[in-house]
């Protein structure tokens, strides 16, 4: 579930999310507000241990603030989740790319 | 304690041993996830080469957690699929893995198979989406000159790749049928020293479906792609033809070619337009009566006539999603009912959603399939990476022009920084969003569609239809296997 410490202020169409950010990273932040960018756009800050992320509702977007707020608060998770199966199997996928190149001669071996 | 005071706590307490934590019996492969359903019951789990598994999101949780059990069926699932390695299994997965990186890039070392001639603008029709500019009939400026085509010639010859196929596209090609015939016979006689797999097409809307070039098209085993839009109205409506019955003519030609060519060698394709939306069924079975075997339900292009007159404006890809659904419901129910017949872009999704074969389809490729898999001669000789390219040439957009087959050599044409930049930037491992998607393995960049629609060659894919209909798309074939045996089979079928 979203960190938020503090319910999201909601001043007409945007809102104002706060999370912790020792458990989510900027970078997580960011992809979901690119993800949802059809719908949303927005502004992110971080205040000591908080990342203050506001959204605006585009005029086009079908669903309500509180309906954007909620879907980004469960995309968020997902987003944080890809962040450590990446980190996690980083490793073994250069592993996989170099073996399945290794009898290439495409790398220079010089390099 | 009495026996019954200690059998009641044990019946109240877990003993020791559940409570340990529980030993590794598989590490993590590299996987990307995203939801399937809407409302995110389930999710699709795949893996590098995009075989996956479907799953709920708790599980998941608990995949990465390392708490999957060996005797849960989703654990085997996911390791058949290469998303664990389970514990002792050795190297054995990491080289599975990396054959199939492998077989899936296997294409890129043989290059350019695909080469477009323009060998006319001229036309004589008029239909409102086409996406090349036409010239009318008495422009003799637009035709393609020997010379180019020689020179074209050249450059086929030097890709590498054992198999060509040479297409000719306009305007309407028949109109310089002379010249098809000279490539036809000029790439034969190149070839008898270069042994390709050589084949030929010809698209056409068969208003100059000669006995000769049928002749011709029988001696020399090319195929014919035509456009059939639908039933007679919606036909002569997308695609008006002055002065003439554009549909009668085109049906009863289709039949005159499969009668002198066979019906493997003739094809078409249809285009959806506004008026098309609502009569998915109707459109399908136009193509059933005509003995045709299957269907492209296609999407509106962003290119040429189809924006100057604003039809690409006309739909949103929420209702070309329901025509396709639709079409796609019906395709199902006429193969349940015997008769086999089968939709084409879910044809090449399935295959490489279900096989390890990757389809030469270039818009769905990564690096993009520019230049690397098809290449175009225009009628003037300028050189373009694709299809869709040359037409944003109509609009005045010259970006993609890689170079001139009168002026220029062959490597300065393919190692063009045009191309070069193109294909480097939009690498869909490398763009934001597509990193991480799930269906990343069997998806494409499509430069030349973001650039025309976003003026940005990679694109927000957030905002990209492109990118919302291939999304959608394979979902829709994914829930489909899960939630109905005979879809499962029959797309199977498809995929092979």
């Amino acid at each position: 579930m979203a960190a938020s410490r503090i319910p999201a202020a909601q001043i007409g169409d945007s809102v104002r999310l706060e999370f912790d950010a020792l458990v989510y990273s900027p970078d997580a932040i960011k992809r979901t507000l690119l993800k949802m960018s059809r719908d949303v756009s927005g502004e992110i800050e971080i205040a000591s241990q908080t990342m203050i992320c506001t959204l605006f509702r585009k005029e086009s977007a079908a669903d309500s603030i509180d309906e954007l707020a909620h879907a980004f608060r469960i995309e968020l998770v997902d987003e944080d989740l890809r962040e450590r199966v990446s980190a996690k199997t980083e490793a073994i996928r250069n592993v996989i790319l170099a073996h399945a190149f290794s009898r290439t001669n495409l790398v220079d071996p010089a390099e | 304690m009495t026996t019954d005071q200690t059998s009641g706590l044990s019946r109240r307490f877990a003993s020791l041993a559940s409570y340990a934590q529980p030993a590794e019996n598989y590490k993590l492969l590299p996987f990307r996830f995203i939801p399937l359903d809407p409302d995110r019951a389930r999710y699709v789990v795949s893996n590098l080469e995009g075989e996956y598994v479907v799953a709920k999101r708790h599980d998941i949780d608990r995949l990465v957690a390392g708490h999957l059990k060996p005797d849960e069926t989703l654990y085997e699932a996911l390791s058949a699929k290469h998303i664990i390695a389970p514990t002792g299994n050795g190297t054995a997965s990491v080289e599975l893995l990396a054959l199939k990186e492998r077989t899936r890039l296997s294409r890129l070392p043989n290059f350019t198979s695909l080469h477009v001639f323009v060998v006319t603008l001229r036309c004589d029709y008029s239909c409102p989406y086409c996406q090349v500019s036409r010239q009318t009939e008495d422009r003799g400026a637009y035709d393609m000159s020997l010379e180019t085509a020689e020179r074209s010639l050249d450059f086929v010859f030097r890709s590498p790749s054992p198999t060509i196929k040479i297409e000719f596209q306009g305007g309407e090609p028949l109109l310089n049928f002379e010249l098809i015939k000279h490539i036809v016979t000029s790439a034969k006689q190149r070839n008898v020293s270069e042994q390709r797999d050589l084949a030929f097409v010809i698209t056409t809307n068969l208003t100059y479906l000669s006995d000769d070039v049928l002749n011709f098209c029988l001696d020399h085993e090319i195929m014919i792609s035509t456009s059939l839009d639908g039933p007679e109205d919606l036909h002569n409506r997308n695609r008006p033809r002055p002065g003439r019955n554009g549909y009668q003519l085109t049906v009863d030609s289709i039949r005159r070619a499969q009668r002198a060519l066979g019906k493997h060698r003739v094809s078409a394709l249809m285009t959806t337009t506004e008026a098309s939306l609502t009569r998915a069924t109707e459109i399908v079975d136009e193509y059933v009566s005509h003995g045709f075997f299957g269907i492209f339900l296609r999407p509106l292009s962003p290119y040429g006539f189809a924006v100057k007159t604003r039809q690409y404006d006309k739909y949103t890809t929420s209702k070309w999603l329901a025509f396709y659904r639709t079409g796609l419901d019906y395709i199902v129910e006429l193969n349940r009912r015997g008769t086999p017949m089968r939709e084409f872009y879910s044809s090449l999704l399935l295959r490489k959603l279900l096989t390890p074969h990757v389809p030469g389809f270039v818009d769905l490729q990564s690096p993009a399939g520019l230049g690397i898999a098809a290449i175009v001669y225009n009628y003037d000789g300028d050189v373009y990476p694709s299809d869709e390219s040359r037409m944003l040439v109509e609009m005045g957009d010259k970006t993609f022009r890689m170079g001139s087959v009168l002026t220029d050599t062959y490597e300065q044409v393919l190692m063009n920084d045009t191309l070069l930049d193109a294909l480097e930037s939009t690498y869909i491992d490398s763009v934001p969003l597509c990193d991480r998607c799930a269906f990343n393995p069997i998806c494409g960049s499509d430069p030349v569609y973001h650039h025309a629609t976003q003026g940005d060659m990679v694109g927000n894919k957030a905002l990209s239809a492109f990118c919302e209909r291939n999304m959608e798309v394979s979902r829709e074939l994914i829930r489909r296997m899960e939630d109905d045996s005979y879809s499962r089979s029959l797309f199977e079928a498809w995929a092979w």
